[in-house]
């Protein structure tokens, strides 16, 4: 009868990376592909983007493996990295189309114009899947980034708020302030989706606006 | 709006949210595509093993204790912060003054900062902002400095009012490309611009005006992303930048003057113009330049100047 071989953990598939394993990194990924992507999709809004900034990460990741000191799991550890490349890939993007000056565009007001463009979508064809996975995104892109990670993390892919803290390499109470407020947005941002009646409105079970805004 | 959180625990989405938990909820998890998948396997087989494969070598534990130290440049920063961090216009919270600011450049900076009008060069205060990082080390020290105390006093421009809501006067996005040589006319072409005076006298008739403005007077954001694209990211970054000079985070009360969403030495950037005033001291411009999201990284790695005012 043969003994069956312990499958490794990731912390000692990554030992066995740093020790020139040209396999143990591929194989770390290869077990957290589809949380690594999620992330990275939901954070970028785009799937181009979310590759770029997965193979950033991932090569980034393997080549400074030995900066892990092993006070976090493994994943935590990627993840955190992957959301730091998401988030700089928007930061590049965001910094092409400039607005022009609220005096000269007439604008006024803040980002509630963007939820009002909900308005525009017939509520007939959210009710695709697709277009509501579309809509999601959308409400998701239009959130702060900061925010955005924090929900993604944390009411999408289920982390909790410690977890985000450590991924986010911020405080538990900033992880759920950002929750709080972007979930306020998501919800009048998204209302449509379940409440065709524009005058009822998602609101908290609780009532208030947490966004303070 | 502080990222300060004192409600407790996070509820569940489902019970803050019932309806938005259903529609997230019913959003399959995206599975990676087999191309990206692909691809990443490929990029990853491309690399360079770190260390010959060779049972004998290494430990982790070994690697740990050769990896490269980054803590000793970021805790020299850090230092670098606590020294200059010591000016800031006080927080007024509830009415009542706190952290009024204590003169710094005495003790870190034996040049005199410029003044606006004449002066060639701008005083910068920090090391500029590094290029991002992907794979942050977990010895990055990011802490804020402590917030250094000193005696109270009233500041002469809230004069004990309540703690303000509109976090600047101005919100450009001039695109403009700052530099360390050319911030002395930039940062004057800058006030230019939206139309406030160099001197101080005219930057206090702004944040008078301010004061006196409705929350609704808030301008219109102008940045698609970062720390300008909603009003709350753009009150909790000011307020950052205050504590991170020596001011309490507990609520904003003095707004910036302007927030210029643009470029420093090439890279996406924020300029948070902020005007110091305290009694007994002359009124003098914190000129911060921060990273695009004013995260707690991008404050801690901000780049200062002052200019004294006319």
């Amino acid at each position: 009868m043969s003994t069956p071989v312990p499958t490794p953990s990731d912390a000692e598939l990554l030992a066995a990376h740093c020790a020139g394993d040209p396999e143990a990194f591929t194989e770390i990924v290869r077990r957290h592909r589809d949380r690594l992507w999620a992330v990275a999709l939901r954070t970028t809004g785009d799937p181009e983007e979310a590759s770029d900034a997965l193979q950033d990460a991932l090569i980034s990741a393997y080549r400074r493996a030995e900066t892990f000191r092993g006070d976090s799991a493994v994943t935590t550890w990627l993840h955190r990295i992957v959301v730091n490349a998401s988030l700089d890939r928007l930061r590049r993007r965001a910094v092409r189309p400039w607005v022009p000056l609220p005096e000269e565009s007439g604008e006024t007001g803040d980002r509630s114009q963007l939820a009002d463009n909900a308005a525009l979508i017939d509520p007939r064809d959210a009710l695709d899947a697709r277009e509501t996975a579309l809509e999601i995104s959308a409400a998701l892109d239009e959130l702060p980034p900061d925010q955005r990670t924090a929900i993604v993390l944390v009411d999408l892919e289920g982390w909790s708020v410690e977890e985000a803290a450590a991924i986010m390499e911020c405080p538990t109470g900033t992880v759920k302030s950002r929750c709080s407020r972007g979930r306020a947005k998501l919800a009048k941002r998204l209302q449509h989706l379940r409440n065709p009646d524009p005058d009822s409105p998602v609101t908290p079970a609780t009532g208030g606006d947490p966004s303070g805004e | 709006m502080s990222e300060d959180w004192t409600d407790g625990d996070l509820p569940d989405l489902a019970s803050e949210y019932p309806d938005l938990a259903a529609v997230l909820g019913a959003q399959p998890t995206p599975t990676m595509p087999d191309e990206v998948w692909a691809r990443l396997e490929s990029a990853l087989a491309d690399q360079t093993p770190l260390v010959s494969a060779d049972p004998a070598v290494t430990a982790l534990a070994a690697h740990r204790e050769r990896r490269p130290r980054r803590v000793m440049p970021l805790l020299g920063a850090a230092a670098g912060l606590v020294l200059v961090g010591v000016v800031g216009v006080p927080l007024v919270v509830g009415g009542t003054s706190s952290a009024p600011p204590v003169a710094d450049s005495a003790i870190t900076n034996p040049a005199e900062p410029t003044t606006l009008a004449s002066g060639p060069v701008a005083t910068p205060r920090s090391d500029p902002p590094t290029e991002p990082d992907p794979a942050p080390t977990t010895d990055a020290i990011t802490e804020p400095a402590e917030p250094t105390s000193s005696p109270s006093s009233e500041d002469p421009i809230t004069g004990g009012a309540d703690v303000m809501t509109v976090p600047a006067r101005f919100v450009l996005a001039s695109g403009t490309d700052y530099s360390p040589d050319a911030m002395t006319p930039q940062v004057t072409n800058l006030l230019s611009t939206a139309g406030i005076g160099s001197n101080s006298g005219a930057m206090m008739e702004e944040v008078t005006a301010m004061q006196a403005d409705e929350p609704a007077a808030m301008p219109a954001m102008v940045g698609s992303a970062g720390f300008t694209s909603e009003p709350g990211a753009l009150r909790d970054c000011v307020d950052r930048l205050y504590s991170s000079k020596g001011g309490s985070s507990a609520g904003l009360a003095m707004p910036a003057l302007l927030v210029d969403r643009a470029f420093f030495q090439g890279r996406d950037a924020g300029v948070v113009v902020m005007l110091h005033t305290s009694p007994g001291d002359s009124p003098y411009l914190d000129v911060a330049v921060v990273g695009p999201e004013c995260s707690d990284a991008d404050v801690a790695a901000a780049t200062w100047f002052r200019y004294d005012l006319p």
